[in-house]
This record gives C-alpha cells, structure tokens and sequence, in this order.
C-alpha cells in the first residue's frame, strides 16, 4: 500500500502527471491511529482524567452542567504538534521540546503546559486583535517594544490578554476606559543638535510640551487679561498650535501614535474652552490643568520607562502609565472608519454590528410594525431588513466627526470628507436619531422591533461611546460572538458548531470577574475537543458534543429550531420532507406577521439567516 | 533535475491537494482548507524547526522574499493579513499559478542560500544581505550529510523533514516521502551537492503539509 502510494508521489512530482495524482499522494488516507500507536503512548487510561470532571463540574458551579469536554484519549504526535503550534502562536513543536516526556502526560495536562508558555497570552493577544478586526502580521518582532504597535494601539487586546495571564477579567475586553500602555522611550527625534546629550535633548522636549501648553493657555487669555473663547479656539482650531503640541509628544515618546489619551485630553480642553459661556474661563481652566498634570505625569515617567530599564520580552511585561486612563477608541479607529455627509456613522455601525455581534447584516425581510409606521426610516421595508439595527448603533456615534473628535458641545461638527454641519444643519442631523414620537434618541442596539423592553437603548447621551461599550458588554449576544470567534480561531473558520456547545463556551467566559479563567477553559475545551482532532473534518458537521454528530449536518440549526420553535412545535419539523423545509423557508422569510415564524415572537436575525441559509441549501437536493 | 524539481507542478496543478470529495464539501464551507498558511505561519515553522534558538528572531522569510524590493514588497501576495481594516481577513491565501510561482521562486532562493552550507558544514548558516543566522545544528548536520551523497539513514531523513514540517504531517507522508527518495537515489546522486540539497528542500517546501492549511 505505501509503496502504491508513494509511486503516485513519485509520478506526480516526477512527472507532474495530473492534479488527482497529486491528491493521492498527500497522503489523505491516512489510518488516524497510526501515529498514535507508533508513539507508543497507548498505555496511559483512557479513563477521564480526574482534573477533567472536576474541573467541568467544579467551575461551572453545578454538577447538572455538561462537561466541557469529553474524556480524552491518551495523546498521539499529531495531536500534540497541532496544539503546540495552536497555543503558542504558530510555533509548533522544536527539538527542544520533550517530546517523549511530553506524550506521558495526559491531554488536560499537555494543554494546561502549554498555556503556562508565555506565547499562549500572544496568542490571546493575537485573538484579542483578530476579534476587533485588526489582526495584525508578525505580531511579535524583534524591535524594542517587542510587540506589533497595533497592540499598543488597542489597549483592550492587552489588557484583556494580561487578565487571562493573572486569571482576572477578561471581559475588559469590551471596556471602553483601558489603560495606557508605555513603550520604551527612546531618544527624542526633536531638533536639539545630536551634540547634546540624551538627557539635553530630552530635556528641550520636555520644554517644547511645556511651552507649546503655556502657548494655547495664552491664546485664550486676550490683551486685557479676560477670558476670551473666540480668541483662544482660533488659535485651537488653527492646526498649527495643535500640531506644534503633538510634535512635541511625539519627541518626547518613541513612537508616532502611542498617546490616545493625551491626545483626546486635548480635544476635551477644545471643547472646553471653546463651549460655554464667552468670558467663563472657569471649565477651561480645569481642563488645561488637567491636560498639564497629564503631561507632566508623562514627563515624570521618562526615566522609569526608559528603554535601559524597561524591557519588554513578554506580554506580561507591559506596563501602563500610572494614573492615565484612555475612554476613547484609538485613532486608527477613527481612521480606518471614517464617516461622511451621507454616510452617517453606518460604516461604524456596521463595524460594531459584525465585530461585537457577530452580524454581518445579511438581508432578511422583517416585519415593520404598525406602531412605528411612521418613523423615516422605517419607509421601505427593503432597507430597513438592515437599517432598523443599523441606524440606531450608528446614533452612539453622532457626536462624532472627523478623526473621532467629539463635536458633542459644539454647534458645529466636521466629518471626513471635509463637510461640515452648522448650528442649524447639525440639529437637522441629529434629528435622525429622534425618536418620531417623542424627544428620546433612538440610539440603541435593536432586537426588536415591537418589544421595546428586549432592546438596549442608550440611556446617559452625554457618554455616547461609553454607552455603546456598556451595551455591549451586558448583551449576551457579544459574549457568544466571543465564544463563535474563539471556535473559528482556535479550530476552523467554517467549521459549524452545534449551538449548544457554543452555549457552553459562552457560559464560561462569561463568568462575571472569573472570565479570564474562563477564557483557558473555554479554549482548553477547544483544542480537546473531538472537532480539533478531527482529521479532514467535514465542516458541516458538528463533532461536539460526542452525540451531536448523529444529527449529521442538522446540528447547526437543531439548536436554532429547538431554541425559537419548540415552544409551539413541540414535536418539531420532518426535515427529510422537502416540501416541510419549503413551508418553513416561506414562513421565515414572510413579511406578513400573521404567516410569519415564529408566530408574533422575535427571533435573533443571525439565528434566522442560519436557518434560512440551511434550508435554503438543502431544499433543492 | 528539471524532471525532479517538476514536483512544483504538482502544485500548480491542485485545487488544494486534498481529497476530491473532502475537497468539495471543505471549499463549499468556505474553509481554510487548501488555502496557504501564509507568509508568517511560514516564517514560524521555518525558525521552529531550521534556525539555531538563539537566532529564530533574526530569521524572517519576508527577508529573503523582499530583498532589494522596499518599495513594492511581494511578500504581502503569499497569504498575509490586511492590517488596520476593521476585519481580520487575510489575502492571497487562495492557491492559483502566479502565487505558486512566487512561493515556488522564494523558496528556491532560500533553498539554494541553504544548499550553500556544503562549502563550510561547520559554519552552516543563512546570510543574505539582511539575514544572518545559524542553522540548528541537527538539522543542519543531518540536511548537510547528504552534501556528498544521498544520506538516506532514518534518522537523518527524519530530522530533515522535521526540521522542514514539523511534527504535524501524517507519518505515512514521511514514509512516501522517504521512498520517493531511495527510488530516485541514483538522479539525486547525479547532481551536483548544492542542486541535491536544494532539491531535497524544495521536495519539502512544495509539500502540501508545509505549505498549506490542512
Ligand atoms: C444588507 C444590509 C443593507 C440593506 C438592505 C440596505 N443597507 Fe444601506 N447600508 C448598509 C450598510 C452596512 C451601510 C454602511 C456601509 C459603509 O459605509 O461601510 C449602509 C449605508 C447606507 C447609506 C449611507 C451611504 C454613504 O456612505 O453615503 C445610505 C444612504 C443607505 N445605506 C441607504 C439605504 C437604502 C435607501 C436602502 C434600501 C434601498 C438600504 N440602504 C438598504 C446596509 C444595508
Ligand atoms: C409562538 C408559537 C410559535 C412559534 C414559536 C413558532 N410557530 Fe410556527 N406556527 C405557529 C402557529 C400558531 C402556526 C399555525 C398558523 C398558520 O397556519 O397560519 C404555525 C405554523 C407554522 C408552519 C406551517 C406548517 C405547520 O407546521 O403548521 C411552519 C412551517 C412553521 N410554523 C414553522 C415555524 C418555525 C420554523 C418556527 C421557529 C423558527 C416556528 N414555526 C415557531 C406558532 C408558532
């Protein structure tokens, strides 16, 4: 048989016969035990581990949960690689590791010794950036900070990575306040002569960040000495002062954009200063304080994250500034997602949508409901299949314009592309998101159109994105994007899982102060799942729990159908019978409430374009 | 050596290698399936399994793909992520002849920086102009013992290909691989030390289980 096999390597490579002949020789039909017994590891029970049912049932906190995972075989060679490069960030198994040690160990502690290997939190971090959509390409490199500045970029991706390091929170993740993470400061790129020494040089950076504060501080002072808004936000406004400043920081720190919270600092000292009543100094002055104890605070940090002191070498080694914390999203948020004159945040929207929700708004038709009849963008049921969820999480983000600056005290507000609003326009535009019947924003993530106690509305208005960042970390929905994410990442992008089991990958991280915890064992229950080890796995097929992969390619939607019909169907639905999955198709996708499913209930709008897909796809075979 | 290094075409030729009726239904989901690992993933396995501990982060295959070529990199068109886009996708990770052709002609090159070490076995290395780094040494000493002639001991093929794959490639792969040696012992021999390395190499960074999403 091998040598059958390998003579259809050898045409293949030799005489690069066809394609088929090359399929052949990959060696696809491989026996799945082999490389288990040639590693002679067969002798180890295979038995659950005792730290398996202890752990499912211990942490869940309720022995009538399922475990996490199944019990486990002893390990074969194949499965300990995979989970070694799975865990440790693409670097799989090396000469230095134990091999024949490792593969007494059983798989709970194969796996448990590997996530103790500080690659696994760059794995985290890894995830933690492919989660917000800003996975980035050599994540780790040789250069100072050690870590890809996307990392730094996006406080939330280390932070919650960390957490999983201490066993902490790790749903600060979906924070909005993170802290600021520091990089080794290196030399000033200012324009001291190269003569002078390091800390000389340091030194006139230190001056041009007290001069360039001293200089806005001065504009909003006129000649007679008075408070003076106009004069002061001239020169605010003017991009020179502002620019002087920020290239000041950016002497002062190693990188270009390392400093969110200076720099969004300064847009609160805009509208501070340049709202309120004219001659009122009173807020301005707070807030230019402020910003310089801010600075200072920085300045007083240089010699303790200096590059001779601070070294980073693993994620565990960043630190943050002391007494800084960001509540903005980074710049290169703002400038990734821009928003126009037309486009009204819906490009931010649907960011928010697809990378917290897991919604990438495939069109379904919905039911728009009489009561609401009359609001503007209910007018054609054809847009409003996306824009009834769209419109209202783009609301969180109405204050904000170009770059994300917060144009909420202003009467004015720029966006991208150069437009701007005036006083009257900006109502105009806000008034998108007024409720049609009364004085309340329609600002919120929407589940439904008809009960309106199951959304999650903005409640505080004058802490939009705050609000937005609570919204998602109370919804459940966020959580089990997490989990769906996780399995993608940690197993296969397409693979379809069975809902249940996500459930339960959910439940775990979710654990409210243990979701770092959580977190492992949720990716723990991954790599020892049966899916994991799968060997060319048909990915329409659920292999976890064990007994979901009698329901063959059923099981992406049984959960679906048990959670959203059962209640009403109670003896479910004959989906061998074709013209049963038509009937349903028609009833899902009806846009008359009377005919549509569920009868008068919601459902999730991602669970039914799973099922309509399914159906869909397997109607016509 | 052209009929050996034909293993390439192999490539060129598949939709993913993998088996005709889990190829379908993988491709239908819209699997990783057959799709390339990607230049980093790449770049992983090579430091893992081929450079000495000590240096892995000095070795970057970026390196040898882009030398000379700042400006227009080529390196992102081998399967890398669209940084800073609001959606972790990566690109050019489908398999199609041009993207085969550039892994083909980089891993050449890095092939034949390799093959070079049969000159000075004792200092064997990686150096371009932007890289310098120790071999491992087993792997180099096992690579390098075919520098005279085929070496086609257990052991040494063993550490050559997990040097190259790894240890997560089915071990009836190894054995195939391994017979498809000792049945072209003799052409091997024929060429020169530097083209027998260079091909023992390339019949490994072609392989499927090296290069692709299995
Ligand atoms: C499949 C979901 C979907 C449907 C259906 C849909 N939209 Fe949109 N719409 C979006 C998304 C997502 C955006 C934001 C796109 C972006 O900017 O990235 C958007 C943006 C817009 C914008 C702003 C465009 C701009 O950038 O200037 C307008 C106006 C708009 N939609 C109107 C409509 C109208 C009118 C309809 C019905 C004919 C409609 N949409 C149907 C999803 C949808
Ligand atoms: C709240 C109760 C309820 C729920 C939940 C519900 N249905 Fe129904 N369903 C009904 C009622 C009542 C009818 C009969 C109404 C009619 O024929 O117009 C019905 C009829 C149907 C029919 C027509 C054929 C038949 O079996 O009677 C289909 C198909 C159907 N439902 C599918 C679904 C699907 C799929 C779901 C889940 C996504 C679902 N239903 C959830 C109450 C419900």
């Amino acid at each position: 048989m091998a040598l059958v096999r390998s003579l259809n390597l050898f045409l293949a490579v030799s005489l690069a016969l066809s394609a088929e002949a090359c399929l052949r020789g990959s060696g696809q039909s491989i026996d799945a035990r082999r490389d288990h017994d040639e590693q002679g590891s067969g002798s180890l029970a295979s038995q659950a581990p005792e730290s398996a049912r202890a752990g499912a049932e211990s942490a869940a906190g309720n022995s009538a949960e399922r475990p996490l995972w199944a019990p486990q075989e002893p390990p074969t060679a194949a499965w300990l690689a995979k989970v070694a490069r799975t865990l440790r960030k693409g670097q799989g198994l090396s000469w230095e590791d134990d091999q024949g040690q490792l593969l007494k160990l059983d798989r709970e502690q194969i796996v448990d010794h590997f996530m103790e290997d500080p690659r696994f939190l760059d794995t985290v971090l890894d995830f933690n950036l492919y989660f917000l959509g800003f996975k980035v390409n050599q994540l780790t490199n040789k250069s100072l900070q050690r870590y890809h500045r996307a990392a730094f970029t996006f406080p939330q991706a280390i932070h919650a990575a960390q957490e999983v390091g201490t066993n902490g929170d790790y749903l600060s993740l979906f924070d909005l306040e993170q802290p600021v993470y520091a990089r080794p400061f290196v030399e000033p790129t200012n324009s001291a002569p190269l003569t002078l020494s390091l800390e000389e040089r340091r030194a006139e950076s230190v001056r041009a960040i007290r001069k360039a504060i001293d200089t806005i501080e001065a504009a909003f002072i006129n000649s007679k000495g008075e408070f003076d808004n106009q004069k002061g936000c001239d020169e605010l406004q003017t991009s020179a002062v502002r620019l002087d400043l920020f290239v000041a920081v950016l002497q002062l720190l190693p990188q270009d954009d390392s400093l969110d919270s200076p720099t969004f600092a300064l847009n609160s000292l805009l509208d501070k200063g340049c709202k309120g009543p004219q001659g009122q100094g009173g807020a301005f002055r707070v807030a230019i304080d402020a910003y310089r104890s801010l600075m200072e605070g920085q300045i007083a940090s240089m010699a303790r994250f200096d590059q001779s002191v601070y070294k980073i070498k693993s994620l565990a080694d960043i630190q943050a500034f002391p007494g800084i914390k960001t509540r903005e999203l980074p710049y290169e948020f703002w400038v990734e997602m821009t928003n126009s004159s037309t486009n009204y945040n819906r490009k931010r929207a649907a960011y928010v949508l697809k990378t917290f929700f897991c919604d990438d708004l495939t069109p379904i038709n919905i039911v728009a409901p009489e009561s609401h009849a009359s609001d503007r963008h209910a007018s054609d049921p054809s847009c409003q299949a996306c824009h009834y969820k769209l419109d209202p999480v783009a609301g969180f983000f109405r204050y904000r314009g170009a770059d994300g600056l917060n144009f909420q005290t202003l009467t004015t507000l720029a966006f991208d592309d150069a437009a701007r609003l005036d006083a009257e326009s900006f109502e105009g535009y806000l008034d998108t998101w007024k409720a049609s019947d009364s004085q309340k924003w329609n600002v919120g993530y929407i589940r439904s159109l008809t009960k309106i106690a199951a959304n999650s509305y903005e409640t505080d208005p004058t802490q939009s994105l705050a609000e937005l960042f609570r919204v998602i970390k109370a919804a459940p929905e966020s959580k089990r994007c997490l989990a769906k994410r996780l399995a993608e990442y940690f197993v296969s992008k397409e693979q379809v899982f069975d809902g249940t089991y996500l459930e339960d990958l959910t439940r775990e991280i979710s654990r409210p102060l243990a979701s770092g915890l959580g977190f492992k064992r949720a990716v723990k229950a991954l790599v020892l799942s049966r899916t994991f080890d799968q060997k060319n796995p048909n990915a329409h097929i659920c292999y976890d729990p064990p007994e979901a992969q009698a329901a063959g390619n059923r099981c992406e939607i049984s959960f679906i159908i048990d959670k959203n019909c059962k209640s009403c169907h109670a003896g479910g639905f004959d989906l061998e019978d074709a013209s049963v999955k038509t009937e349903m198709l028609d009833r899902l996708q009806s846009a008359d409430s009377r005919q549509r499913m569920p009868y008068r209930r919601d459902m999730p709008d991602t669970e039914r374009v799973t099922l309509i897909k399914w159906l869909d796809e397997n109607t016509h075979d | 050596m052209n009929r050996l290094m034909g293993g390439a075409f192999c490539l060129l030729l598949m939709t993913g290698c993998t088996a005709p009726d889990e190829a379908s239904s993988l491709h239908a989901g819209g699997s990783r399936i057959g799709l390339f690992k990607g230049i980093d993933a790449i770049t992983e396995m090579l430091r893992i399994g081929t450079i000495h501990p000590d240096d892995r982060d000095n070795f970057d295959f970026r390196k040898i793909v882009d030398e000379g070529n700042v400006v227009d990199p080529l390196s992102p068109l081998l399967g890398a992520f669209v940084g800073g886009s609001g959606d972790s996708k990566m690109d050019n990770d489908e398999p199609h002849s041009i993207s085969m052709m550039l892994w083909k002609g980089n891993f050449e090159k890095l092939a034949k920086i390799i093959a070079l070490n049969c000159q000075h076995p004792d200092a064997a290395s990686i150096k371009t102009n932007e890289i310098d780094v120790r071999l491992h040494p087993r792997f180099a000493a096992a690579l390098l013992s075919s520098c005279a002639s085929l070496n086609e001991s257990t052991e040494v093929s063993d550490d050559i290909w997990n040097g190259v794959m790894g240890w997560e490639a089915p071990a009836a792969e190894l054995e195939a691989w391994k017979i498809f040696l000792s049945l072209n012992r003799d052409a091997i021999n024929a060429l020169s030390a530097e083209e027998r390395l260079s091909m023992l190499l390339m019949s490994l960074f072609l392989n499927p289980y090296f290069l692709l999403e299995t």
